[in-house]
């Protein structure tokens, strides 16, 4: 208890400092206007934030991006509940239950379900994650360069078997990352393919690669928008009703724990993601409920559950990334990015070393929940004018704000370029099915990799044996190789499913 | 347009592979190691190489494979805008290419009003709209943030909020 204090003090002497708390509050802002439009999630949120993170410092530059993201996992909700589209893919499951709730006159209730839902998941994985750091802290202290090589093996195991379509297309973009990650200086002397050109000697910033790979799709997508011709047909129900009182919270709030522990839970794997924590929490709740029949048809703890999962991931996915480097999902992989670029080094260490910056994020957390309470009630008005705000007019906004947020990254119009070219690239395999977060989360994992591959080649004179000496390096590469044996078994079952179904379609 | 999808599969592979060939040709040409143990800056690059040429043969396979069998039946295809997005490619490169010429007030000024004026109808409406857009971000990144853009004539008229 009191080795947790000792810990947690000093980052709430962080976090309350004004000017972090006012960086909170433009967080959560920020956050909840980009989340509200249907479309854009936290990782476009949060790539579009990133050249503001530039002039800040590491702490203050997380504290600003915790409050983005959690806010924007609210802010989906948003739309979902009164415009049936939901702002990111988890709330498409709020959407079961929030829209109907709102076509029965009880709009605001069902938007006051959410953000206290929201808010409990953030706060109660926050907890958790906070009681269980200084175990993660002991352990740090057992991971040497073999064991984090393993560990890097692992992720990307896991990233190729879970994060496309398919293992063989997951391998695929894994391995296009890896080499993105490899232009440039080797670290330990020698240039890699830099085909003499300048602006590639230094490697591609991560930056640019968030940007080109996760931004850019989404402008591509936006220019692709036409205007509706006449009248829009989309239905907008107004926030009205009554809101979500004191009783009404306590009756809700088993669901909300119950979502809040399924969130933390599946947010520390990385992999699964906001929607499949949704996902789980509505199937758990349904199997709960007395009144499972209502499900579908308006069910509060419909939307409270999976709301509650929803924000709690944050938390709970921030432990892979913090811990050992591995981004759970692809806004994740932009916090670390902006990590790295900071000269933080995510993994063991910053555990042991007892840093302030990890319980920080925590305390930070918890402090932009209570926040986000605040604005979220006052703002439900706003919220619903944002919403309805056509997509295809954001198309020039999002573009500009984007290549002048490259640009400012170093002053350089090369990485103009190459935002358009990985842009552009994006998009056409993401056509064919190759998802682009496995090439951002092997770019970030790349390095990682190799330098302590390479490392642990140096120390024990380039015999590779070092990598099956220690029990914990062999078991996490037996994980990695039986997490890929069971993502292609995963993805034949998949196949032989979905084949059967089109044939049962034909007759 | 609507591309068949095992085509599509099949040439962007079969380039992938040619790529990651070229890629591994060029490893050769990498600094040897100077250090005890250090198997030098070629090792990595061709392990990964190794394992995506592996990885995408078998998928080259699989889409060669999928073209064969659907002759029976109706291919798989998919929707692909190509006008937008080569108009969408054209307008950010038309940016790129401006802003070391025209300026930041310039470019953005032609290239908002641009996209602008076909999505707001108005051509007065993309005007303001545009010169909105350009004095906001210049204040955002030029004032707030200390960016360097390259600037031509914002800076005599506008230097503080």
């Amino acid at each position: 208890m009191e080795s947790i204090l000792s810990l947690v003090l000093p980052s709430l002497e962080i976090v309350v400092q004004p000017h972090n708390l006012l960086i909170l509050a433009l967080g959560a802002v920020v956050g909840l206007v980009i989340g509200v439009l249907p479309g854009f999630g936290a990782a476009q949120a949060l790539a579009l934030m990133l050249p503001f993170t530039f002039g800040m410092d590491h702490t203050t530059a997380v504290l600003f991006f915790i409050a983005i993201y959690s806010a924007a996992e609210y802010g989906g909700s948003v739309p979902a509940i009164l415009i049936r589209t939901p702002g990111t893919t988890a709330s498409a499951i709020t959407l079961l239950d929030g829209f109907p709730l709102s076509q029965q006159g009880k709009a605001k209730r069902a938007l006051h379900i959410s953000l206290w839902s929201g808010v409990c998941g953030g706060i109660v994985s926050s907890l958790i994650f906070l009681a269980a750091a200084s175990s993660l802290a002991w352990l740090a202290l057992q991971f040497g360069p073999g064991e984090m090589f393993a560990v890097g093996v692992f992720g990307l195991a896991i990233v190729t078997s879970f994060f496309a379509r398919t293992p063989l297309r997951g391998m695929i973009g894994c391995g296009i990352g890896l080499l993105l990650a490899t232009v440039g200086s080797s670290g330990f002397g020698g240039l890699r393919f830099t085909f003499n050109q300048p602006s590639l000697l230094d490697g591609i910033p991560l930056i640019v690669v968030i940007i080109g790979l996760l931004a850019m799709p989404e402008v591509f997508a936006l220019m692709a928008e036409k205007k509706p011709k006449g009248q829009s047909k989309t239905v907008v129900l107004r926030p009205s009703g009554e809101g979500l009182n004191l009783s009404g919270l306590r009756k809700l709030m088993p669901s909300m724990l119950r979502g809040s522990l399924i969130g933390t839970f599946i947010g520390a794997i990385p992999g699964p993601g906001a929607t499949v924590a949704s996902l789980v929490a509505y199937n758990e709740e349904r199997r709960w409920s007395k009144s499972s029949n209502m499900f579908g048809k308006g069910a509060e703890e419909g939307v409270a559950a999976p709301e509650a999962a929803n924000n709690a991931v944050v938390a709970g996915s921030l432990v892979p990334t913090l811990a050992l480097g591995i981004p759970g999902s692809g806004a994740i992989a932009i916090l670390l990015g902006m990590l790295v670029s900071k000269g933080v080094v995510p993994g063991p260490l910053l555990f042991s070393r007892g840093d302030p910056l990890i319980m920080a994020v925590f305390a930070g957390l918890i402090a932009c929940n209570i926040i986000l309470l605040v604005f979220g009630l006052a703002s439900v008005q706003v919220l619903t004018f944002i919403a309805r705000i056509p997509r295809h007019i954001l198309a020039p906004f999002v573009m500009l704000m984007l290549m002048v947020g490259t640009y400012s990254y170093q002053n350089y119009s090369a990485h103009l370029v190459m935002v358009l070219v990985l842009g552009a690239f994006a998009v056409w395999i993401e056509k064919l099915g190759i998802s682009v977060i496995p090439i951002v989360l092997a770019f970030v994992m790349g390095p990682i990799i190799e330098q302590n591959l390479v490392r642990g080649l140096a120390i024990h004179g380039g015999d590779v044996k070092f990598l099956f000496a220690s029990p914990i390096t062999l078991t996490i590469l037996i994980l990695a190789v039986v997490t890929m044996i069971f993502g292609f078994i995963r993805s034949r079952r998949d196949g032989l499913v979905s084949k059967r179904q089109n044939e049962e379609l034909a007759t | 347009m609507r591309i068949v999808r095992w085509k599509a599969e099949a040439v962007t592979y079969a380039l992938l592979l040619a790529g990651f060939g070229y890629l591994y040709w060029l490893t050769f040409s990498f600094g040897k190691s100077l250090v005890r143990g250090y198997p030098g800056a070629a090792f990595f690059p061709r392990l990964i190489l190794c394992f995506t040429i592996g990885a995408t043969l078998a998928a080259l396979s699989g889409a060669i494979y999928c073209g064969v069998t659907s002759k029976r039946k109706a291919a798989d295809s998919f929707a692909f805008e190509g006008r937008e997005f080569t108009l969408s490619v054209l307008a950010i490169g038309a940016f790129i290419a401006l802003l070391p010429i025209l300026g930041f007030e310039l470019t953005t000024l032609i290239t908002m009003f641009a996209l602008l004026v076909v999505r707001l109808g108005g051509w007065l409406q993309a005007f303001v709209v545009a010169v909105i857009a350009m004095v906001v971000c210049y204040g955002l990144f030029v004032l707030m943030l200390n960016v360097s853009l390259p600037l031509r004539f914002l800076p005599a008229h506008v230097t503080f909020f």
